[in-house]
């Protein structure tokens, strides 16, 4: 964003004038702004898809009422959340029980500046890129232990505690599959590894493609992701039937909402990463742009809500031996194998078969 | 067959008393409460009846009646067992030892009537509320005209099959 | 070294509960995940059936009938009324025995869909279960044919069954039946061979067959543990003699016998086998009376009675005497789930709470029938 940024002070001579310090922080503010408002309607409709997807998967119809197919469901519910009495139980943390939310919310938002949705627009295009996105996105730990603590509930705690344990077992293999792309990209930054996956005719140079350490890889991560992001079969931290809402159990409003908003962004997420490592990014067949990386995470969104109205949700222990036992021993694997894949065939891409 | 099984308790145990009450549609035997439990060990390892279908208390008029179900899943067969206890002094051996299932049973006998069990682990009310006071299944039983608050409106109960009550 | 101490958690797994099982309360005792112990209490549905059983008369209580359990309410319909026709020696005719069976079995197939619906949903799989009621909203269909009611059906009578089958009934039941065989199939590939719950329920609180007789289980519970007993063989009743059903018993070969597993599949192999139940009693469906010539004002002789019946959930015993007065004198109810309660404080031990919450599902607890 910061070419704009300078093509428009360059354009326009009134804007010289301003000092460098508050042109640019005035234009942070503004392009933060409308991020939060792309990740805010992109929540909202994630939202209503998912309960459409959920209810014709349930043979029933999901919200078809407010609105034309009931997609101005989530502004109804939005509001409705807002008009909420703000209920703070009386022996809870004020501080930390107001602030736990934000957090969760802060965490999964900062992840959005380096999404590559174009060969243009990135908010930022980090030399650090992905390695930025899976530290930033481990504030959400932090958050949620603080809303289990705050709560003064042993139910919220119990919830916050498997859900540390759960989201700090998953970041291993999670790391680990991210470090075979970055081995085979040779960059951290977003927008380089998907320029290493251009050309091929749009498809054949994607990272899952390259060699099968990298296809094993893509699974190894995106279960893992699945877990991070708390969705089932890795739901138990919310589990409903077992912990009524886990650590949001004490929740009410808007601060209820945004656990939950946080949640719906991170599919949009998991869905960006993936798509950007493995799956090409903006790049694909005939021309490439921002709406091949729209539909590619608009579809693994839909993947994600396909396997949680499937599955049933794992018992913590089964959860933590698959982590420890299959997850991280595969990642591992592909982490050499990717290594000594590109010593031996370097330059190749489609499983080594085309140069 | 009930008769084989009453003989073969009055060999087992020769100076209890024990009745056969040969009714229809099903006899019972009546024993002491005294031996109830031995009388209970003897059928389930030598007669072959360890499922406990039911144990139930009775309020007659002259005293409480305890009357237990006993069913043979080897041989399908079933027979009842019947302790009276006086009502001044309610207060049989619990059979829990023998059927473990009986722990829930006679927790709901003793809160309904006010009958003790020596030997359940652990007799306090089952269904109603802790606070509750009196037993409700006794003939003799008076609604209490509120709980906490919640007023009783009427005294007792309405016989509907009187012509103005409908 | 006493600055360091492990204490262990007292927690309420509250009376409202999301799980479908009715309000329950458990107080747990755990140290982190693994429970030390399950004291249960109930009571919260407890309406005071049998104390109203000694004030109305023997017709009159049929509709309380229906909410000693109302997922089966047809089974608990028959149970009462079969207890008093042995008392008085009622002969009831062969067509409402036949028409009792086919919709005492139907009302099996309904509570077995949410048995299993509930205890997958419990474990997050939350399709399933409403796969599960689109099933069972065409039998409340079906029963809304033959008597107007969809829940609490209130059909029998003392002596037979309150209507006769009306047109176009075995047509629409036949349909049914040849759509729903297939179904249990989808529902087996989506849930009961599914590797989660596969892991989650198999070898999960095996409860053996010593223990289970012990604690009266009943029902498919019993079945599971591997004891051979089905009132509708062992004890038979109405016309099963003439029927010819196979009874599913626990093996062991899904994990161990007795545990989560196991249950869960006895319900489901039982509704396979209630479907052919079902398809003989239209086969062999007799002409005649529905309802025997029974008394308005009904005064039983003097005497005592245990029958017993085999509901969906156990054996539902209903223990009655009578002072040749109109109203009975005594009438004790002994349902399958309140046994299956009593089991809960002596095998929760040592599991975690994701398993306790596995095994109430697989027991298939209902609260009015513990509350009564």
């Amino acid at each position: 964003m910061k070419e704009f940024a300078d093509i428009i002070r360059n354009a326009l001579p009134v804007f010289k004038s301003i000092p460098d310090a508050l042109y640019y922080g005035i234009w942070m503010l503004l392009v933060a702004g409308a991020l939060l408002g792309v990740v805010s309607v992109i929540a909202g409709i994630t939202s209503w898809v998912e309960r459409r997807v959920a209810g014709r998967m349930m043979s029933r119809f999901g919200p078809n009422r407010v609105g034309p197919q009931g997609s101005l469901q989530w502004i109804a519910d939005g509001i409705k959340c807002l008009l909420k009495e703000d209920l703070i139980p009386a022996l809870a943390d004020k501080p930390l029980f107001r602030l736990a939310p934000y957090i969760v919310f802060a965490g999964m938002f900062a992840t959005w500046v380096v999404f590559p949705f174009s060969k243009k627009i990135i908010v930022a295009d980090l030399n650090i890129g992905i390695l930025y996105v899976l530290a930033v996105s481990s504030l959400v730990v932090i958050g949620i232990l603080m809303a289990g603590w705050a709560s003064n509930n042993k139910w919220s705690l119990l919830g916050a505690m498997r859900a540390v344990a759960q989201i700090v077992s998953y970041e291993v293999p999670s790391v680990l599959a991210v470090l075979s792309v970055v081995l085979v990209s040779g960059t951290l930054s977003m927008q380089g590894i998907v320029e290493h996956q251009r050309g091929g005719s749009g498809v054949l140079r994607w990272n899952i493609f390259h060699d099968p350490f990298l296809f094993i890889a893509f699974f190894v991560f995106f279960i893992a992701q699945i877990a991070e992001g708390n969705r089932t079969p890795f739901d138990l931290p919310e589990a409903e039937s077992e912990l009524v809402a886990g650590y949001s159990t004490e929740y009410s409003g808007m601060r209820f909402v945004m656990f939950y908003f946080a949640e719906w962004a991170n599919l949009f997420v998991i869905g960006a990463v993936s798509s950007t490592l493995f799956f090409g990014g903006w790049e694909g067949p005939f021309i490439a742009g921002i709406h091949w990386f729209i539909l590619k995470s608009c579809f693994f969104v839909f993947l994600l809500m396909w396997i949680r109205w499937t599955l049933p949700r794992l018992r913590v222990d089964q959860l933590m031996t698959l982590s420890w036992k299959y997850l991280t021993p595969f990642a591992f694997v592909c982490l050499v194998g990717a290594a000594a894949w590109i010593l031996f065939l370097p330059d190749r891409y489609f499983m080594g078969m085309l140069k | 067959m009930i008769v084989e099984i009453f003989e073969s308790l009055r060999a087992q145990f020769p100076d209890a008393r024990m009745e056969l009450k040969e009714e229809k549609p099903y006899p019972w035997i009546f024993l002491q409460s005294e031996i109830i439990r031995l009388v209970c060990g003897h059928l389930k390892t030598v007669s072959g009846f360890g499922y406990l279908s039911s144990l139930s208390g009775v309020d007659r008029a002259d005293c409480f009646e305890i009357v237990y179900h006993l069913t043979s899943i080897g041989s399908k067969k079933n027979i009842t067992l019947k302790v009276r206890v006086a009502k001044n002094s309610p207060s049989v051996e619990s059979i829990e030892p023998v059927y473990p299932s009986a722990g829930f049973f006679e927790r709901e006998v003793f809160e309904m009537l006010g009958i003790k069990f020596e030997g359940n682990k652990d007799l306090r009310r089952l269904l109603l509320p802790e606070d509750w006071q009196g037993y409700p299944l006794r003939k003799d039983y008076k609604y209490p005209a509120e709980y906490h608050g919640i007023i009783h409106e009427r005294g007792g109960s309405v016989d509907r099959t009187k012509k103005g009550n409908k | 070294m006493s600055l360091l101490k492990t204490e262990t958690m007292v927690i309420n797994m509250g009376p409202q509960h999301p799980s479908t099982h009715g309000v329950l309360r458990f107080i747990l005792t755990t140290d982190g995940e693994v429970i030390h112990s399950a004291i249960p209490d109930i009571g919260y549905l407890h309406r005071g059936m049998e104390k109203i059983a000694e004030q109305i008369t023997y017709h009159q209580f049929m509709p309380y009938t229906d909410r000693i359990d109302y997922l089966a309410s047809m089974n608990c319909n028959w149970g009462y009324a079969l207890t008093v026709e042995r008392l008085m020696g009622i002969e009831v005719p062969r067509r409402a025995e036949f028409i009792r069976v086919l919709v005492g079995e139907l009302n099996r197939i309904a509570s077995h869909l949410i048995a299993v619906g509930a205890m997958g949903s419990d474990l997050g799989a939350f399709t399933p279960f409403l796969h599960a009621i689109r099933e069972r909203e065409w039998i409340n269909d079906i029963m809304e044919m033959v008597c107007g009611v969809r829940l609490t059906f209130n059909y029998m009578r003392i002596g037979g069954v309150s209507y006769d089958l009306p047109e176009g009934f075995m047509q629409n039941l036949t349909e049914f039946l040849d759509y729903f065989e297939p179904k249990v199939k989808q529902f087996n590939d989506l849930l009961s061979y599914n590797k989660i719950f596969v892991e989650r329920t198999s070898g999960v609180v095996p409860i053996p067959a010593e223990k289970a007789i012990g604690f009266s289980l009943a029902g498919p519970n019993l079945r599971a543990s591997g004891v051979q007993w089905d009132l509708r063989r062992d004890d038979p009743y109405s016309v099963y003699r003439e029927l010819e059903f196979e009874v599913p018993v626990g093996k062991g070969e899904y994990g161990e016998t007795g545990d989560c597993l196991e249950r869960y599949m006895i319900r489901i192999n039982e509704m396979v086998e209630s479907i052919g139940i079902i398809r003989q009693c239209i086969r062999m469906m007799p002409d005649g009376e529905r309802i025997a010539k029974v008394p308005r004002v009904l005064k039983p002789p003097a005497g005592e009675i245990y029958a017993r019946t085999e509901a969906p959930r156990g054996e539902l015993g209903f223990y009655l005497i009578s002072d040749g007065s109109q109203k009975p004198y005594r009438l004790k109810i002994r349902t399958g789930s309140f046994t299956a309660m009593s089991i809960i404080p002596d095998v929760a031990q040592g599991c975690l709470i994701a398993d306790l919450v596995a095994l109430i599902g697989s027991l298939d607890l209902i609260a009015p029938e513990i509350d009564r």
